[in-house]
């Protein structure tokens, strides 16, 4: 799925688009805002704010000589709309909640890459970062179940690829430039990445 | 999540055979060589990868009559976790390797010599499977 236009899952349409920005928007948007952010035209926006206004899920109140569109949250579907539109947080909460109730624990996992930018599109990977305890083998059965089991599960809520990067507590102080960018635009499901680098590297140097 | 796959044929199958044993040749042949290990570890395990991806498809033919097809690492592990009664371990075998495919596509780090011995171990248990069920 693209985890930055969840509508495409059902409607692959602009009109999802829209509802998703609305959805995810604190504040009334003009047609030519949501223009912008969706990188749609300002005519097939304004064409679907017109179905969504008809439809009585979107709102619109004159500002001057614009107008303002929000959607209507008392509507009967607004709270579907808002649970697709934030399919990305719901990810982010089943990852969290998987990592957390592990057996083996983990010193850290980050999600990272472009689902950790919100830049993800419909083939890209979901990549985790693991750090393995150093008292745990690589080869501990529970472990490696674990890690399938997580990496099986992200690709069943998501249908993308999951791609777990794995490293012993005990590699992470050599240099390792994809740590550094994980921690610094990853975000953090379980334990702290930038405390264990910093720590880590202070040891090393 | 339904594995992407493709149906076999008798020509796919031989085909990804060869492939893995002539990567697992070229693997061995390379570590032989070398003065030492270490230095040629990236390619050694890159060659291992192949190896056991090829053996993982012809693992697959033989007990499901279809492989993993594209890039998906999760579909082609678990579509060898189906097959009985060893697809549990030969999943794990299979992810191991595609861990250190992953590792090095972002590591500027040469492989370490854990990872080696993994790989070796992993295409040899993958190897030995798909020579058993070769037909």
């Amino acid at each position: 799925m693209n985890l930055q236009r969840p509508f495409q899952v059902v409607a692959p349409t602009l009109d999802g688009d829209v509802l998703t920005l609305l959805a995810r928007a604190d504040r009334p948007l003009t047609g030519r805002a949501i223009a912008r952010e969706s990188g749609a035209s300002h005519g097939g926006v304004q064409r679907a704010l017109g179905h969504l206004v008809g439809e009585g899920i979107v709102t619109r109140e004159r500002a001057g000589r614009a107008f303002l569109y929000r959607l209507n949250r008392g509507h009967l579907a607004a709270r579907w709309i808002e649970g697709l539109a934030s399919l990305r947080l719901e990810l982010i909460d089943r990852l969290r909640g998987t990592v957390a109730a592990w057996q083996v624990s983990a010193d850290a996992v980050v999600l990272f890459g472009s689902a950790a930018r919100n830049e993800a599109g419909q083939r890209s990977d979901i990549d985790l970062l693991l750090i393995r305890p150093a008292t745990v083998d690589y080869d501990d059965p529970v472990w490696r179940e674990q890690v399938r089991a997580l990496e099986s599960a992200a690709a069943t809520w998501t249908g993308n690829d999951a791609r777990v990067l794995e490293y012993a507590a005990d590699e992470i102080a050599k240099e390792e430039a994809v740590l550094d960018i994980a921690a610094a635009e990853g975000i953090e499901l379980h334990g702290s990445l930038r405390r264990l680098l910093r720590t880590a590297r202070r040891r090393g140097a | 999540m339904t594995p992407r796959t493709t149906t076999c044929t008798q020509a796919i199958k031989a085909g990804r055979m060869r492939k893995a044993e002539q990567f697992a040749d070229a693997a061995e042949t390379i570590r032989e060589f070398a003065d030492h290990e270490a230095d040629i570890g990236d390619a050694y395990v890159t060659l291992l990868i192949h190896a056991g991806i090829a053996a993982a498809d012809v693992i697959c033919c033989e007990a499901l009559g279809e492989h993993a097809h594209g890039e998906s690492h999760t579909d082609a592990v678990e579509l060898l976790r189906r097959v009985r009664p060893d697809g549990s371990d030969l999943g794990i075998a299979l992810g191991s390797l595609l861990g250190a495919k992953t590792r090095a596509g972002y590591s500027h780090q040469p492989v370490n010599k854990e990872t080696r011995v993994r790989s070796t171990r992993a295409v040899d248990k993958l190897l030995r499977a798909a020579r058993d069920r070769y037909r």
